[in-house]
């Protein structure tokens, strides 16, 4: 990655921040430079606030551990929702795409990740314990295993299935069904395949 | 370094490292028969409409194009020669299988051919996927891995004072490679782990037999977990660290036992 460098000190700082945030080459760190240099000083102030706001107001629900800007997230304190159905997924960004589809009216659980050996990434880095007290603690008929159709995915399902079985045989657990395209990442995947592979999902005992 | 020159080249892999990079790529780690380790990026791999991401990733036997840079490789233009199903909704044959690949990984060098290395991870993948031996299997793919990258532990021959090794319990010495006579002073250095008879019988067995033949012997626990020990502690010594992927697959070895 070549640096280019303005000699404006207050430029290039700006330029390396925009860097930082995933997808951002430097060329077009360049280009959202130069373009908040045109912008009115209000609408730098207000994307200033946001980034900060970002930071300020946001948590983790207590619940489902999605992102949320109170304890409780605006999915787990929705009333109208059934809470004894659990969604399993791998990252807030996760709960975005399903909840696009509107077909999923339960409650989600999100791992922050997933069982990567290779990386030293084992179940106690994920958030499968907090998994197994939700289910030791709440009435819950079935979890839905949405996790990627990899491998590390499968061995994620795999190991929460068998967590599930060993708690409570009479819990319901199912895995998205193979709409997805194996090695894709359900972040990417469109809505009409995702609420396919709901529909269909298939059971994992 | 052969090939390193050649700017787009096909060969068959398989994948031993996979990680997100930037929006949508995907960050690889190949083993190859010609190039060894090759370690590159998948561009837009993650996408749904991506032509190579449904064909990466870990643990899946591909076909692919790789083009050399400087850096990293790109690769494009994947199709799947097999993704070993047999491994689906099982930990403990996903578990294996991914340690088989991580030492392989830690076994190779990059742009350094070793077809042998290659064969055997493909082999063995494909007989875990059909076995129950999960354990046998590992121990034979380990020593095996071992013997091709020329490290194969001393069986025959005290390491220690350079006598024959006679029919008996002796020890094992991961700092020096293989077995030590009970009878000889050992010189000071890392502890030294029992070796007893049928252990030593075993070790030498997968060391100079295939599969198809390994596969039939009847080992009791004892010897199995004996033969582990050495095995896990020389390769530990051998790569200067554990394997990273080691804890999980004891985590689900011990599942397995309860379960009995
Ligand atoms: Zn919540």
């Amino acid at each position: 990655m070549s640096q280019i460098n303005s000699s404006l000190p207050s430029i290039d700082r700006l330029v390396e921040a925009f860097q930082r945030l995933p997808g951002i080459g430097p060329k077009s760190a360049q280009r959202l430079t130069y373009h908040l240099i045109k912008m009115k000083r209000e609408e730098s102030a207000e994307l200033a606030s946001a980034a900060l706001g970002i930071k300020d107001n946001l948590t983790t629900c207590e619940i489902c551990f999605n992102i949320s800007e109170k304890s409780q997230c605006s999915i787990c304190s929705d009333n109208e929702r059934n809470s004894q159905i659990i969604c399993v997924v791998e990252e807030p960004l996760n709960v975005l795409a399903i909840e696009r589809s509107k077909i999923f009216k339960g409650l989600y659980h999100v791992l922050y990740g997933v069982i990567s050996p290779v990386d030293a990434i084992g179940p106690d880095n994920l958030k499968i314990s907090e998994l197994t007290q939700r289910i030791k603690n709440n009435e819950i008929k079935e979890i839905i295993i949405a996790t990627n159709p990899t491998l590390r995915g499968e061995a994620t399902a795999s190991y929460i299935r068998d967590m599930v079985l060993e708690l409570d045989k009479s819990v319901e657990i199912s895995r998205l069904a193979r709409g997805l395209p194996s090695g894709s990442d359900i972040e990417y995947v469109d809505d009409s395949t995702l609420v396919h592979a709901l529909n269909s999902r298939s059971s994992l005992k | 370094m052969k090939n390193f020159r050649q700017n787009i080249f096909n060969t068959e892999a398989l994948v031993v490292r996979i990680s997100n990079f930037g929006e949508s790529d995907r960050l690889i780690n190949l083993i190859t028969p010609k190039n060894g380790l090759v370690r590159g990026i998948a561009k837009g791999a993650k996408k749904q409409n991506s032509r190579i991401g449904g064909h990466i990733d870990l643990l899946k036997f591909i076909k692919l194009s790789v083009k050399t840079n400087k850096s990293l490789c790109t690769f494009n233009q994947a199709e799947t020669l097999n993704s070993f199903n047999g491994f689906k909704n099982n930990l403990s044959k996903m578990s294996r299988g991914i340690y088989m690949g991580e030492i392989a990984e830690k076994f190779s060098v990059e742009w350094g051919e070793n077809k042998n290395l290659f064969n055997l991870l493909v082999q063995s993948l494909s007989l875990l996927e059909k076995t129950t031996d999960y354990e046998l299997i590992t121990r034979w793919y380990e020593i095996q891995l071992l013997r091709i990258s020329g490290f194969a532990p001393e069986l025959n021959i005290c390491v220690e004072s350079g006598k024959k090794i006679d029919p008996g319990n002796h020890l094992f010495s991961s700092d020096k490679g293989g077995i030590v006579d009970i009878s000889s002073k050992p010189s000071d250095g890392n502890p030294l782990i029992p070796a007893p008879i049928n252990t030593i019988k075993l070790l030498k067995f997968i060391s100079n037999n295939q599969w198809n033949n390994v596969c039939k012997v009847k080992v009791d626990n004892k010897t199995l977990d004996n033969t582990k020990r050495i095995l896990k502690d020389y390769i530990r010594y051998t790569l200067g660290n554990s394997p990273k992927s080691e804890y999980f697959m004891d985590e689900i070895i011990q599942k397995e036992k309860n379960r009995l």
